[in-house]
C-alpha cells in the first residue's frame, strides 16, 4: 500500500496532536493537596520490593484517602530531582539510598532535616539510634538527613566446603592465618578472596582493610578530607593491603574484575570466599547458601579491631523529605507512619531482605523466609565481627575517584607510596 | 591462464577476506552476545557468556516489559523520533535548496553559520535547555523535546542535504521554472525525488541520535511513564542486583525499531553512500 503524501501528512499530525494530549495529561507532580509525589528507587512491578511497596502505598490510601503519585527512578534519581527541584516541580518525599548523589541535598536546600519531626513524631523509639547516627553523620550538626529506612550487612562469605578441601577447619580469624589459607586453596586449585578489584565491591574491601589500623575518629578524618600518605595507621593498613595482594589472598587477574563477575564466580564454586552485602542474600543459590559461612575480613596483630571486621550500615535505603513535602505535612507523616508499620517493615525484611532501620525484633524464623544468610548474619554474625566504619557518609563526592585509586592498589607490583598517592589525589579538585 | 590470474587475485585478496571477516565477527559478537544474554540468568552470563541459553525461555522480557512499562517507553520514543524527524526535515530541506542553489555570499555565510552548528558541545547546551523548558512552561513535555532534538540535528542535516542538491544539474532547475514552477514547486517536484537517497541517510541518522538519546531524555522529560523514553526506562532496570538477562531482554526489544528502520532504509542508505564515495 503506498502512502499518499496527504495521509502521511496526517499521520504526522495526528503524532503531534497525541503527543500534546499526552503532554497534557504527563505534567509532572500534581501539586493537589490530596496527592503525595514520590520519587522512588523501590518499584511496584518486577523487583523483590513490588509487593512490599503495593502494600505500602494501599495503606497509607486506605487511612489517608489520599493518593501516591509514585514515580519509579533509577540510578538518575538525583538528576531528575535536581532539575524538577529548579523547575519548582520537585517530589514531596524521596525514597532512595544516602550516597554523594543524595547526600549534598540536606545542606542545598534540596531537602529538609528531619531530627525535629523524629522527635515530634514519637520516632526516636520505633528508629535504632545507630540508624538516625548514619543519616546524621555526614552533617555533623546533628540534623538529619532523612529517615533512615533499609540498611545492610556487608560480610565476607566463606564457602566451608571449599575450605575444607583445602584442609582449612575454621574461617581465618587473622590476616597470617588468611596468608595460609589462601596458599591451601591454590594450592587445590581454589581461587582464595574475589571481589570486584576494579569497581565499587573493591573499593570497599580494600577501605576495610586499610581501617585494620585506624580508630574511628581517625578513619572518619581520612575518608571524608584524604590525607592517607600522612596517617600513619592508613599508611599501616595500606602497607598490610600490599601484603595481602602480593601473598596471593586474591584471585588471579583481580584488578579487572567486578562485582558481578564476583558473585558469578563465588555463586559457581571458583572461588572460596567474598565480601558481599545482604542484597546478595535471597539471590544466592541454595547450594552454595548451605556451605557458607558469614565472617569478618580478618585482622593483623595490633589492629585496632580485635575481631575480623565487616561493615553494617542503614544508608541502603530511606525517605528524603523535600521543601515541597512540607506543604504536605500530615501526609508525609502519615506515609513515615505507614512505612515503619509492623507489617511494612516484616514484608520488606522477608522479601527484598533488609536489614531495617527499626527497633523492630527480627526473628529467625522471618530472616530465614528471606534468606538462610540473611538469618545468619543477623544472627550468628554480630558475635563473631567488629563492625569498621562504613566510609561512603564520610568520603561523599570522592567516592568514584577513590575507586580508581583502590583499582590502582589491586594491580600487581603496585607499591603503598603509589596508593596513597592516588589516594590523596580522589580529594583534589 | 585466466584460472592462473584469478587463483593470484584470490590468493592477493586473502588478507582483505580475514580483516573483512574479523571485522563482521567484531560486530557480529556483541549482537550475539546480547541475543543469547537475554534468555539468560546472571550466573550463565558471567560464567559462559558467549554459550547458547539452555532454554529459551521469554520471562526476561515479560518481566522488562512489565517492571518499567516499556510498551509506553517505546511509544514515547515513537513519538519523540517521528516529530523530530518531521520538524528537521521540514525545515533541513528548504534550508538546503536554499544555500545549494545559492551564488552569492550570503549563502557561503548561512551554511558557515550551520556548520558552527557542530561546534557546541552538547553537554554545554544541557542547562540553558533545561531553564528554557521551564521557563517556557514545557518541561516534561514531548514537544519540547522533539524541538530540541531537531535544533541539535539540524547543523549536520542541513550540510549533507546541500551537498545532495549541489549534484542536480542547474539545467533541470532552469528548464522547471521556464515552464512556470515555482521554487517550492522545484524544490517539490525536481529536488526532493532527485535527493531520496540524502533524505534516506539524513533520516536514519536523526533516527538513530533520537532514539538513543539519553542525557537530555533524562533531564527534560524525566522518569515519570507518561513521557520517558525507551532509553530512560532501561535503566531503571538497574540496581545493586541487577538482572541482566532482563536488561538485555529489554535493551533487544529496544532494538527493534533501529532493525525495522534499516530494513526499510538501507538500500537507500547504502546508495547514498556509494553515491557520496564516486563523487569524492
Amino acid at each position: 500500500m503506498k502512502l499518499s503524501n496527504r495521509s502521511l501528512v496526517g499521520a504526522l499530525v495526528g503524532v503531534f496532536t497525541s503527543a500534546a494530549v499526552m503532554t497534557g495529561l504527563a505534567m509532572p507532580a500534581s501539586q493537589a493537596a490530596d496527592t503525595i509525589n514520590i520519587l522512588s528507587l523501590y518499584k511496584t512491578s518486577g523487583g523483590p520490593e513490588a509487593e512490599a511497596m503495593k502494600l505500602l502505598i494501599s495503606k497509607f490510601e486506605a487511612a489517608t484517602g489520599a493518593k501516591v503519585n509514585l514515580t519509579e527512578a533509577g540510578e538518575g534519581l538525583a538528576t531528575q530531582y535536581n532539575s524538577d527541584l529548579l523547575a519548582g516541580k520537585g517530589a514531596d518525599l524521596m525514597i532512595v539510598n544516602l550516597f554523594d548523589g543524595t547526600s549534598a541535598w540536606l545542606e542545598n536546600g534540596a531537602s529538609v532535616p528531619v531530627d525535629g519531626y523524629v522527635k515530634q513524631w514519637g520516632l526516636d523509639k520505633v528508629i535504632q539510634a545507630d540508624a538516625l547516627a548514619d543519616w546524621s553523620a555526614k552533617t555533623g550538626s546533628g540534623a538529619i538527613q532523612g529517615f533512615p529506612f533499609a540498611g545492610f550487612t556487608w560480610p565476607l562469605w566463606y564457602n566451608k566446603s571449599l575450605l575444607a578441601k583445602a584442609g582449612i577447619k575454621s574461617v581465618p580469624q587473622t590476616t597470617d592465618q588468611l596468608i595460609t589459607a589462601a596458599k591451601a586453596l591454590r594450592a587445590k586449585g581454589i581461587a582464595p578472596i574475589v571481589v570486584g578489584g576494579s569497581d565499587w565491591s573493591g573499593n570497599k574491601l580494600w577501605s576495610q582493610i586499610i581501617e585494620s589500623y585506624m580508630p574511628p575518629a581517625e578513619a572518619k578524618k581520612v575518608f571524608a578530607n584524604g590525607g592517607y600518605c600522612s596517617s600513619k595507621n592508613a599508611m599501616k593498613g595500606i602497607d598490610l593491603f600490599v601484603k595481602l595482594r602480593d601473598a596471593g589472598v586474591f584471585v588471579n587477574g583481580i584488578e579487572g574484575y567486578t562485582a558481578d563477575q564476583m558473585n558469578t564466580a563465588y555463586y559457581t564454586g571458583k572461588a572460596a570466599i567474598m565480601p558481599a552485602g545482604s542484597w546478595a542474600m535471597p539471590s544466592t543459590p541454595p547450594a552454595i547458601s548451605k556451605v557458607t559461612e558469614m565472617g569478618g575480613m580478618p585482622v593483623p596483630a595490633g589492629a585496632y579491631y580485635k575481631k575480623p571486621t565487616a561493615f553494617q550500615a542503614y544508608s541502603a535505603v530511606g525517605l528524603f523529605v523535600g521543601p515541597n513535602g512540607l506543604k504536605k505535612l500530615s501526609l508525609v507523616k502519615q506515609f513515615v507512619q505507614t512505612l515503619y508499620s509492623a507489617d511494612v517493615v516484616a514484608k520488606f525484611v522477608s522479601d527484598v531482605a533488609i536489614i531495617p532501620a527499626t527497633k523492630t525484633p527480627l526473628t529467625a524464623a522471618s530472616l530465614s523466609s528471606a534468606s538462610p544468610l540473611l538469618a545468619q548474619s543477623v544472627t550468628a554474625l554480630p558475635s563473631k565481627v567488629s563492625y569498621a566504619l562504613f566510609p561512603d557518609a564520610y568520603v561523599g563526592a570522592k567516592g568514584t575517584p577513590l575507586t580508581k585509586a583502590s583499582a590502582l592498589a589491586y594491580g600487581p607490583g603496585v607499591k603503598s607510596a603509589a596508593i596513597c598517592k592516588a589516594a590523596d589525589a580522589a580529594y583534589k579538585g | 591462464m585466466f584460472k592462473r590470474k584469478s587463483t593470484d587475485e584470490g590468493i592477493a585478496l586473502l588478507p582483505a577476506h580475514i580483516l573483512v571477516w574479523t571485522y563482521a565477527a567484531l560486530l557480529g559478537i556483541p549482537i550475539y552476545f546480547v541475543f543469547v544474554s537475554a534468555f539468560k540468568d546472571n550466573i550463565a552470563i558471567f560464567d559462559t557468556p558467549l554459550a547458547l541459553p539452555t532454554s529459551l525461555s521469554f520471562d526476561n522480557f515479560v518481566q522488562a516489559w512489565n517492571t518499567v512499562k516499556l510498551g509506553r517507553g517505546l511509544i514515547n520514543s515513537l513519538i519523540v523520533t517521528t516529530m523530530s524527524e518531521f520538524v528537521t526535515l521540514a525545515l533541513a530541506l528548504p534550508a538546503a535548496y536554499g544555500i545549494a542553489r545559492s551564488k552569492g555570499k550570503i549563502g557561503a555565510v548561512v551554511e558557515r553559520i550551520f556548520a558552527l552548528g557542530f561546534l557546541i558541545p552538547a553537554f554545554a547546551a544541557l542547562v540553558p535547555t533545561l531553564l528554557l523548558s521551564i521557563k517556557l512552561n514545557m518541561y516534561h513535555t514531548l514537544p519540547f523535546f522533539s524541538l530540541f532534538l531537531s535544533a541539535t540535528t539540524l547543523p549536520i542535516s542541513v550540510i549533507l542535504l546541500a551537498q545532495f542538491m549541489r549534484t542536480i544539474p542547474h539545467e533541470l532547475e532552469e528548464s522547471a521554472m521556464l515552464d512556470g514552477a515555482t521554487r517550492w514547486q522545484t524544490l517539490r517536484y525536481i529536488y526532493l525525488p532527485l535527493t531520496r537517497a540524502g533524505i534516506a541517510l539524513v533520516v536514519i541518522l536523526n533516527f538513530l541520535t533520537y532514539w538513543n538519546e539519553y542525557l537530555f531524555s533524562l533531564v527534560l522529560l524525566g522518569y515519570q511513564t507518561s513521557t520517558r523514553t525507551v532509553q530512560v526506562a532501561l535503566p531503571v532496570l538497574v540496581t545493586n542486583n541487577t538482572q541482566y538477562g532482563v536488561l538485555l531482554a529489554g535493551t533487544l526489544v529496544s532494538l527493534i525499531p533501529v532493525y525495522i528502520v534499516y530494513i526499510f532504509f538501507h538500500r537507500k542508505i547504502e546508495g547514498a553512500l556509494l553515491a557520496g564515495s564516486i563523487k569524492v
